[in-house]
């Protein structure tokens, strides 16, 4: 199916569980998602998948214990037998005292655009087309790999504390990695809708950093000046993202954890979690039935906010931020529309601050090596380059990096005035470049 | 209709569909899955969720092109629109098209397996699993020093038929379970996490609930508690070029990331270049390249009795098989499917493609891809006669490149080694290096009564994204001349 079941018929199936005997509370959520992805690899398709499911999870309170259960089952027979496993779980569980009951009703604000019918609609024909599109923009004696991928997805949430919402989205994506001469690039866009995908950009980038990249030299490790692309940009964010948790920060495993208010990064920093953002893409409203809340994390450097689901709030004496995963949740809330906001340079003018150092496109298996230090471990790819006077002057082989995120922050020098939407791990985020001074290096490659 | 008559009766009618809408090639599985996970936290249940899942993927060769179209819902009409959606999946890759799709050949079979185990986890009660954990993180948070003591226990039950347009109807059901406790203690500068009996949330095995009960939580929740502490306050790992002897579980993530990626076909080929990466492998490097030292003999071994990457046929079809990969240092084979097996002329796929659900497109994925065990009869002979070394234990942070050659890898757990003996705790050790020359630099290795299968239910690979459950054998292993230090 390319089209939506509808509130009705899906808050139908809910009901099925909210009716359920014996529990105290019930909570349900039907998630439907469409949709498809063209894979494509030495510019031709190789794997192109399409289908449908919906899934509907119920959470059961019985006397403060709490279980779980979840059904791909899409009839109302299939949901009650769910909500019953859910039940009986729930019974032989211990207490959770930590359990901060149901979400109530909520208003949703109107936001237009989150949901695109022709993005729902896409054929499989028309994903081949967009790859068609982007592979039309390569070079002579380029290949490239990469996908192009349209999904929607609707979801109905209630509760017998009263929730009662629904909402439809949609999202669409390009991205490639183009070959030629030994040398790789990168590019790659996401939107709700897949005609505001800037496929052929997407090919167009991605091929130019290739043919920049040919014949790469070696280069020292240390700590170099950087210029650092949004995709670069965004893997850091990511992963910075995580110690904005209100749970991490509670148990002490994040930076900031007895230190909000403080200054951590450059004033030039401007972060937030803002799933109500022009472009955001996903429903309005998180695993828990909070309507989402856009939270400035850090501002002018200083980390002020975390997010919060409704049992780290419940423990914080606050109110959920809308940030909760679908319950169970050990997990604690996530922050997972961050956006850095842009400053007022081009990248060749952030590249123009810059004597000698390195420009990034991308970063690859970046892992946390200390979550209190933010410190974090990854390799370059896809076209790195020496920057020489303030001029981008050729290619070099990639490099590992171990490096404090918040220390590179805090050398901040130089924002980016695009944002730029990062798809690869199919978040939401949005970043500029960034200049960063003395970015550490450990090692370098071959390659 | 019983549920294995009812796969079939679905499955044949995709393909019948399929077929009719011109597929030269189709095959489908209806997959069943259902799950259990415990989480707990200090005690204190921190979730109880069972999953289940059903539906059908069907998969084609159309125009020679593949096609892949799934769909959860099971009805005759959800299963011939998805078999025509397969079907309008490969016409639409003439827009982008490649070499025709051709795929070794395979005896088409009519079979049954199922996973050996003694006690099924889904049938033990499930407050007696909870309690457990709540007893096993009760200990390790009133170690003092601990704020955060973690348990997790998972099961998974995944009932497939698998019935291809070649004749093949194939029945299996895999169960798998696993578990661990974690310890965390808090300082002001960084914490110290310790897990039992590995990281990513324990061990894992295609067994039953044998496996979890042999893991005595609760009797070595003390011990992992204090060693968390210990390490707060631990010297840092000292940095430099030294002797390396690693614990068998940091051995098997080594194999894994240097060993079992840069030897999937699908990478070597270039197919997962976008997202996976891709692999300093090539084709001719078959019997020609030195992997390692004489001492390294890998294999791709998915009939591993009670390992987590053991199955009775792969997703293709194909009977579960053991392939060489390493001989003797020297490169031997790759994990392989029945496209890329013949796009090289190898005859036969290695059986190795496999798809986390229903929904999921079957790809190449590791196995049970295992170090052989060498002849050292305990960690002490692999410590005999290092003057100056370090010991690491437990996976904490991984990477490598997109090529599987310059990794770095953190763990959880360090000592130094004085004169051929364990000396004090160090902490963050971390070591880094480039595939060949680290596995040509090991010169111990343990024997069979050190090594063990060790689990990774996480092996992420695909776009979209899935989960692999693989596995790898392995020993505590020693390695010269290998860069340390303690970030």
């Amino acid at each position: 199916m390319r089209e939506p079941t509808g509130a009705d018929p899906l808050h139908d199936l809910l009901d099925a569980a909210l009716g359920l005997d014996g529990a105290d509370e019930v909570e349900a959520r039907a998630v439907h998602t469409w949709g498809g992805l063209a894979r494509f690899a030495d510019s031709a398709i190789h794997q192109h998948v399409a289908g449908d499911d919906t899934s509907v999870s119920v959470r059961v309170n019985s006397g403060g214990r709490v279980g779980a259960a979840s059904t791909n089952d899409a009839t109302s027979a299939g949901v009650a037998a769910a909500a019953a496993r859910a039940l009986a779980a729930a019974r032989l569980s211990p207490p959770d005292p930590r359990y901060p009951g149901l979400a109530g009703p909520a208003t949703l604000a109107e936001e237009p655009g989150r949901y695109d019918e022709a993005t729902a609609a896409t054929s499989p024909r028309q994903r081949a087309m967009a790859v068609a599109a982007l592979l039309a923009t390569l070079g002579p004696g380029q290949q490239a790999a990469g996908a192009v991928s349209t999904t929607a997805a609707e979801v109905a949430f209630a509760t017998t504390a009263g929730a009662r919402l629904y909402a439809l989205s949609t999202r669409a994506s390009a991205s490639a990695v183009v070959t030629g001469d030994g040398a790789t690039g990168h590019g790659e866009d996401a939107a709700r809708a897949l005609e505001k995908v800037d496929v052929a950009g997407v090919g167009e980038r991605a091929a130019a950093t290739a043919a920049a990249a040919v014949d790469p030299i070696d280069i020292q490790p240390g700590d170099h000046d950087v210029v650092l692309s949004p995709s670069a940009v965004a893997t850091l964010v990511e992963y910075l993202g995580e110690a904005f948790s209100a749970k991490a920060v509670a148990e002490g495993r994040s930076p900031f954890t007895g230190h909000l208010g403080k200054s951590f990064a450059s004033p030039l920093i401007h972060l937030a979690d803002d799933p109500t953002g022009e472009g955001a893409v996903g429903v309005p409203f998180d695993g828990e039935g909070t309507p989402r809340r856009r939270v400035q994390l850090m501002a002018a450097g200083r980390a002020v906010a975390v997010v919060h689901d409704r049992a780290s709030a419940a423990a914080a004496g606050t109110t959920s931020t809308g940030h909760g995963l679908s319950a169970p949740n050990p997990w604690g809330p996530s922050a997972s529309h961050l956006t850095l906001s842009p400053g007022s340079s081009s990248v060749e003018d952030l590249v123009a601050g810059i004597d000698r150092g390195l420009l990034v496109t991308r970063f690859w298996y970046t892992r946390t090596v200390n979550p209190k230090r933010t410190l974090v471990t990854g390799m370059t790819r896809d076209g790195t380059f020496r920057i020489e006077g303030g001029r981008r002057v050729g290619a070099v082989h990639n490099l590992r990096y171990n490096q404090s995120i918040l220390e590179a922050l805090a050398r901040c020098d130089g924002v980016g005035n695009r944002l730029h939407a990062c798809s690869d791990e199919g978040g939401d985020i949005r970043v500029p470049a960034l200049r960063l001074r003395a970015f550490t290096f450990t090692s370098a490659s071959d390659h | 209709m019983d549920e294995d008559a009812m796969g079939t009766q679905r499955c044949r009618l995709a393909v019948e569909v399929a077929t009719a809408a011109g597929a030269t090639y189709a095959d489908a599985r209806v997959v069943g899955l259902a799950s259990e996970h415990l989480a707990v936290r200090n005690g204190e249940v921190e979730g109880v969720h069972q999953p289940a899942s059903t539906g059908l993927g069907v998969r084609v060769i159309a125009g020679g092109r593949w096609g892949f179209a799934a769909s959860g819902d099971l009805s005759d009409s959800a299963v011939e629109r998805a078999a025509r959606l397969a079907v309008e999946v490969a016409e639409a890759g003439h827009l982008a098209s490649g070499p025709t799709v051709r795929l070794a050949e395979v005896e088409p079979e009519s079979a049954t397996w199922a996973t050996p185990m003694h006690e099924d986890p889904f049938t033990v009660a499930l407050g007696d699993k909870l309690d457990l954990l709540v007893r096993a993180t009760e200990a390790m948070v009133a170690v003092p020093g601990v704020e955060l003591a973690e348990g997790r226990m998972h099961a998974w039950r995944r009932r497939s038929r698998f019935v291809s347009s070649e004749g093949a109807d194939i029945a299996q059901t895999i169960v798998q379970c696993g578990g661990g406790i974690a310890a965390t203690a808090v300082g002001e500068a960084e914490t110290q996490t310790r897990s039992y009996p590995n990281s990513f949330g324990g061990d894992f095995g295609g067994q039953g609930y044998d496996l979890i009960r042999a893991l005595d939580l609760v009797g070595r929740a003390g011990r992992v508690a204090e060693e968390a502490v210990e390490l707060l306050a631990a010297p840092a790992c000292p940095a430099g070029e030294t002797t390396l002897v690693l614990d068998g579980s940091q051995v098997a993530l080594q194999v894994h990331e240097s060993i079992g990626h840069p030897v999937e076909l699908d990478r070597v080929l270039g197919t997962e270049a976008a997202y996976a990466g891709t692999s300093f492998l090539t084709p001719d490097d078959v019997g020609r390249l030195r992997y390692g030292s004489p001492l390294l003999n890998v294999v791709a071994d998915a009939t591993t009795p009670g390992a987590l990457g053991t199955f009775g046929y792969d997703d293709e079809g194909v009977a579960a098989t053991s392939t060489p990969i390493v001989s003797e240092g020297v490169f031997a084979g790759f994990l392989s499917s029945r496209e890329t097996a013949a796009a090289l002329g190898l005859g036969a796929s290695g059986a190795t493609v496999r798809a986390q659900s229903w929904a999921h497109l079957p790809l190449i994925r590791m196995t049970n891809v295992s170090l052989l065990p060498g002849s050292a009869a305990s960690l002490e002979e692999l410590l005999d006669g290092v003057d100056r070394g370090v010991y690491l234990e437990t996976n904490r942070s991984w990477s490598i490149d997109d090529r599987r050659v310059d990794f770095q890898f953190g763990t959880e757990w360090g000592r130094e080694i004085r004169d051929g003996k364990l000396s004090r705790v160090v902490r963050n050790g971390a070591y880094a290096g480039r595939t060949q020359p680290f596995w040509a630099s090991l010169d111990a290795l343990g024997g069979p009564s050190l090594w063990k299968a060790w689990g990774l239910p996480n092996c992420g690979k695909g776009e979209p994204a899935q989960v692999g459950y693989v596995a790898h054998g392995a020993a505590p292993a020693r390695f010269r001349h290998v860069q340390v230090g303690g970030r």
